[in-house]
């Protein structure tokens, strides 16, 4: 179950359009951007950044560390749900490249309402493998 | 291998500059003079579609064949990926490395980069009674900005996961001077602390050293690095519809 934190923004939408097209299991906590509530300090400890979305998956990030995972930014988000579903992601190094250039592209056009276009998404994995530098494991 | 970065001393370029001399990655440096319309030949388009440096190409792709990558941070998670550095294996580790560099790509970056624009470099264009309100929206969004960094590294060396990653090194570019941003440094002890401690790693000084000579030596434009920076060349890109 991931509990997600959110708001009707082209940001907290990212992050509801990636969970509904996965068909994860999710929890819906509204922030109010309008009345402050991203201010309060029980969303900060979630958000150090004050800002929507941000996620609980409670049952953390896989392996033998299984504690909650709390994560905020949109982008960042979306990079971890493509990594913990394997969808959205294409298999081909290259291609997995060509979206995450987009998905950071996309991260700051919006910020200024430009148009944008769209790469969802992708994630590298296991950097620090010594003998797999170019190879992406299955998770 | 070694690989070309199309580039130029700003922050952004400056983000890719330090990986690369921390993980002492061979490099060849292509000045893109964003002064002079650089950005915006066709030839620079194939490899960075969206008119922006920096921009690597790697001869030596995941396939082995030659791959080129643009925005700063993808580059950052590329060069990571490739030499296995700055970047913890650990998936948790990993992910608040993320988060905080996307908070770089999403936040500092940007709103630091309108600080810098209203505050340094409008005033000398566009008569001050019209640039009010853009430079308090700008100030207050910043100084938010450095009061997240300065409570993030409250009692910590590095900004995420305990260690010096590529998330210190986007971040750091965009705080070498709080005074252009409107903003008073002083108030961030923590985030200085960390800031001067990173600007004083060899690595980092000689990142910085990059196209020194090209950089702005004042906050003076020509009016043609203006229209190419600011003006409608920026909107004539795309094939918008005029």
């Amino acid at each position: 179950m991931i509990d997600l934190y959110t708001y009707r923004t082209s940001n907290g939408r990212k992050a509801s359009i990636m969970l509904e097209e996965c068909g994860l299991d999710y929890a819906l906590h509204i922030v109010d951007i309008t009345r402050g509530e991203q201010g309060e300090p029980a969303f900060r400890i979630i958000n150090p950044n004050g800002r929507i979305p941000a996620i609980v998956d409670r049952e953390g990030a896989g392996g033998p560390d299984s504690a909650p995972l709390v994560l905020f930014e949109s982008g960042a988000i979306l990079l971890y749900l493509a990594q913990k579903t394997g969808l959205f992601l294409p298999e081909d190094e290259k291609d997995r490249w060509r979206a995450v250039q987009w998905l950071m592209s996309h991260i700051k056009r919006l910020i200024f309402s430009m148009s944008c276009k769209v790469g969802c998404v992708t994630l590298y994995r296991n950097v620090s493998h010594p003998v797999s530098h170019y190879r992406w494991q299955e998770p | 291998m070694t690989i070309d970065v199309y580039t130029w001393p700003t922050p952004n370029g400056h983000k890719v500059h330090i990986m690369l001399h921390e993980a002492e990655i061979a490099h060849n440096i292509i000045p893109i003079n964003i002064q002079e319309g650089d950005q915006f030949k066709p030839d620079f388009l194939k490899i960075s579609p969206n008119n922006k440096m920096p921009a690597i190409v790697d001869p030596d792709g995941p396939d082995g064949k030659p791959i080129s990558v643009f925005e700063s941070a993808a580059c950052l998670i590329y060069l990571a990926n490739k030499t296995g550095k700055f970047m913890p294996a650990d998936e948790r580790k990993k992910y608040d490395v993320l988060q905080w560099l996307m908070f770089q790509m999403g936040s500092v970056g940007p709103m630091l980069g309108q600080c810098h624009h209203f505050n340094a470099y409008a005033p000398l264009r566009e008569p001050k009674e019209r640039l009010e309100y853009a430079q308090n929206r700008y100030i207050n969004e910043g100084t938010r900005i450095y009061g997240v960094i300065d409570r993030q590294l409250e009692g910590k060396d590095w900004i995420a996961a305990d260690e010096y990653t590529i998330a210190d090194m986007a971040i750091m570019p965009w705080l070498r001077d709080p005074v252009k941003q409107g903003i008073d440094g002083d108030k961030f002890p923590n985030l200085m602390r960390w800031r001067d401690k990173m600007w004083a790693r060899p690595q980092v000084l000689a990142a910085l050293e990059t196209l020194k000579d090209n950089g702005r030596k004042d906050n003076s434009f020509t009016d043609k690095g203006w229209e190419m920076m600011y003006g409608k060349t920026q909107a004539s890109q795309g094939n918008a519809a005029e």
